[in-house]
């Protein structure tokens, strides 16, 4: 059994003591993986927290969890918020609306410390500003393969695609990811 | 055949075609390509695996553990409120609603009944006299109906609008004055 199927059926197996705790061994297993996802696809990391925070109160709610793939799932869920977000002008208002409010009521010290980490990693490795210039779907895919190490089928299963076009996709991002990098090095 | 059977052999397929384009565009299948990157065992390309570790490990020391336990409270909180607000707005707003029509229809039929001395309520929102081609909504006892009920309308979305600020603004101050989450949605 390899580590990750052992986190998948720890989770199983807390869900069977009770929605609660399933819900925070999924929570402790997932919450950094499934952040960085949609930072690694948004490049902000204050919609990151909030796609984040939805995404996880779609597991809390979720009844009958342990039929599904939970990794898997819970990317799905994560790349539907994403995308849903970028479509939807009701979601980006209420994004909007949740940052007008911070300028009433700052931030906690430690979230406001974590994004200046955030941002200075993201300015010294540039890695984000190269992911951006990414197709959202390719991004999705090669954020999945390179920085999650998910498996050809973990990502079909995720985004809701074939296991081919995951490979095309994949195939087509690399390319263009390097070609970014190698133009936002020379301008540097 | 079932199903299953024709997506592995499309997906066999898919994974054939797709090694054979990969040589050909120079990945790290062909060797004899003096720009092939160099692909491990499992087909990663080596060098974006090395930009995509080195962003892991430094995302790694950001710190998330600090945030993850004020998201936890937040998203727990989020999830047991209630999901009918918005069902209970529409009702306080349907019945004001209501409340305000008959109001406005009860001075109309006063009006008409000759108990009120006063005609200046809708008097004053329209012209006395028509001229030209315009008729106003009332005049002697006249009124249009099709004005009238864009009248009404219009006062029904002010009222629509106020009640939506009022509600967000109740919202912030709960917010700001009572301690409680910082990052509830304000709209939800």
């Amino acid at each position: 059994m390899n580590e990750r199927t052992a986190k998948e059926e720890k989770i199983k197996a807390a869900y069977l003591s009770g929605r609660e705790k399933g819900f925070e061994a999924l929570y402790d297993s997932y919450y950094a993986d499934i952040f960085y996802f949609l930072l690694n696809m948004s490049s902000d990391s204050e919609l990151a927290l909030d796609l984040a925070h939805d995404t996880f109160i779609k597991a809390y709610k979720q009844e009958g969890i342990e039929e599904y793939k939970i990794k898997s799932w819970l990317f799905k869920v994560a790349s539907n918020e994403f995308f849903e977000y970028k479509r939807s002008y009701y979601r980006k208002i209420k994004y909007y609306m949740n940052n007008v409010y911070k300028l009433i009521e700052p931030p906690d010290d430690a979230e406001a410390k974590f994004f200046e980490r955030i941002n200075g990693i993201d300015d010294e490795l540039k890695l984000r500003a190269s992911l951006i210039k990414l197709d959202e779907k390719d991004r999705a895919v090669i954020t999945l393969r390179y920085y999650n190490d998910f498996s050809y089928e973990q990502i079909a299963e995720a985004l809701g695609i074939e296991a081919g076009t995951v490979m095309s996709r994949l195939h087509r991002a690399k390319e263009r990811l390097k070609e970014v990098m190698k133009d936002d090095a020379e301008r540097r | 055949m079932t199903l299953k059977d024709d997506r592995d052999e499309r997906n066999e397929r898919n994974e054939r075609n797709f090694d054979g384009e990969n040589a050909s565009a120079g990945g790290g299948t062909n060797k004899n390509d003096p720009a092939a990157v160099p692909e491990n065992a499992n087909g990663h390309d080596e060098e974006l695996v090395s930009i995509f570790r080195k962003q892991a490990a430094s995302d790694s020391g950001a710190g998330i553990d600090n945030i993850k336990n004020i998201e936890y409270a937040r998203i727990t909180g989020a999830a047991k409120r209630s999901p009918n607000a918005f069902y209970y707005y529409l009702c306080a707003f349907l019945l004001l609603f209501i409340v305000f029509m008959a109001y406005n229809i009860s001075i109309v039929a006063n009006e008409k009944a000759g108990l009120s001395p006063s005609r200046e309520y809708y008097h004053n929102a329209y012209d006395a006299e028509p001229f030209g081609e315009t008729r106003p909504a009332v005049y002697d006892d006249y009124r249009d109906p099709a004005a009238m009920l864009m009248f009404f309308a219009a006062e029904g979305a002010v009222l629509f609008i106020l009640m939506a600020l009022f509600a967000v603004l109740v919202r912030f101050a709960y917010l700001k004055f009572s301690g409680a989450h910082k990052k509830i949605s304000v709209l939800c």
